[in-house]
């Protein structure tokens, strides 16, 4: 084998990975030897970079618990508006409701009825949607 | 970077502080492995930034199975691979113009063994790592100094384990290039 092409696979000596044939190469090849110590030691010198803390922009903690507080609140509105959605739905359904109630009952006082369409309103507001529903 | 069990639960759980205690506890282990990635200190903030929205929304479904500081790193850089693959697609910055503002970062508080390893040598190897390319620097900085395992890596690239192994061997090529110069091995092999 010749060190060109023992030299792509060369890198993987870092972890001992290294193909039959190019680890017989580096055996008996100075070359390829020094070329092997010289990975081994890039990756030394990487790996000492991981307790090498980079200081971030004093500005940064700031601006992150900002982003993150409206994040927080945009996610909360947005969960709010798809609440009302239901209860808007709700009401249409009410609404479709009343209208079946009206049809089948249309002999029925009008106290009766506004009775009628306040329990059905009631039955299918979904839990926790009244205070949202009424504003 | 030190995380509490207990901190990381009263976050999940919603308490504003603990969420707020987290954040500070761990910026600078996420902007430094978001610097290592990006090169530069305006990337890195983005996907600092990024990544702590990703990570306070996604905290109930943070289950323990990794340490808070794995699965913080995951985030971190699947912000910036995401970042990165974004850039990509609108073609808005050249590798150059990366590389041409690079500066190299200020560390803090080296550990024992950096600190007997000259900080020249170090300058030099970040310096060369920000002349890789994106894809080339993500694999490199992930394995060789964060120790992540290359089927991780692979998944997270959404390439093959074989595909993501020539991609960081041909990394270690580059930043080898850079660091002796083309020619080192010749001349040794002459002396
Ligand atoms: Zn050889």
């Amino acid at each position: 084998m010749e060190c060109a092409e023992a030299a792509t696979a060369l890198p993987g000596c870092v972890e001992g990975d290294l193909p039959e044939d190019v680890a017989a190469h580096l055996e008996t090849c100075i070359h390829c030897q020094a070329e092997a110590v010289r990975y081994k030691r890039h990756a030394r010198l990487m790996g000492t970079l991981a307790d090498q803390y980079v200081e971030p922009p004093a500005d940064l903690l700031e601006s992150l618990l900002d982003s993150v507080i409206e994040d927080r609140k945009h996610r909360r509105s947005v969960r709010r508006k798809a609440a009302v959605g239901i209860g808007g739905l709700a009401i249409a359904a009410a609404g479709t409701a009343v209208g079946i109630v009206v049809h089948q009952r249309h002999k029925a006082a009008t106290r009766g009825l506004v009775e009628i369409a306040g329990n059905v309103i009631d039955a299918i507001r979904p839990a926790g949607t009244s205070d949202l529903v009424a504003s | 970077m030190e995380v509490p069990v207990e901190l990381v639960e009263s976050a999940k759980a919603g308490d504003e502080r603990a969420i707020e205690e987290l954040i500070r506890r761990s910026q600078t282990s996420v902007y430094t492995l978001a610097y290592r990635l990006t090169g530069n200190e305006e990337d890195a903030r983005d996907v600092t930034q990024e990544t702590f929205i990703r990570v306070v929304r996604n905290l109930k479904k943070f289950r323990g199975d990794s340490s808070f500081s794995t699965w913080l790193y995951r985030v971190t850089s699947n912000s910036a691979y995401t970042l990165m693959a974004k850039r990509k697609r609108r073609a808005a910055e050249s590798l150059d113009e990366l590389t041409e503002t690079f500066e190299p970062p200020a560390d803090t508080a080296p550990g024992p063994e950096a600190r007997a390893i000259s900080s020249d040598a170090r300058d030099r190897l970040v310096a060369a790592l920000s002349k890789l390319s994106e894809n080339d620097r993500i694999v490199v900085v992930m394995k060789d100094i964060y120790g992540f395992p290359h089927e991780e890596i692979a998944a997270e690239l959404g390439i093959g384990v074989s595909a993501c192994k020539v991609r960081l061997f041909r990394a270690r090529q580059r930043l080898r290039d850079v660091l002796e110069g083309d020619g080192a091995s010749e001349k040794e092999q002459v002396s």
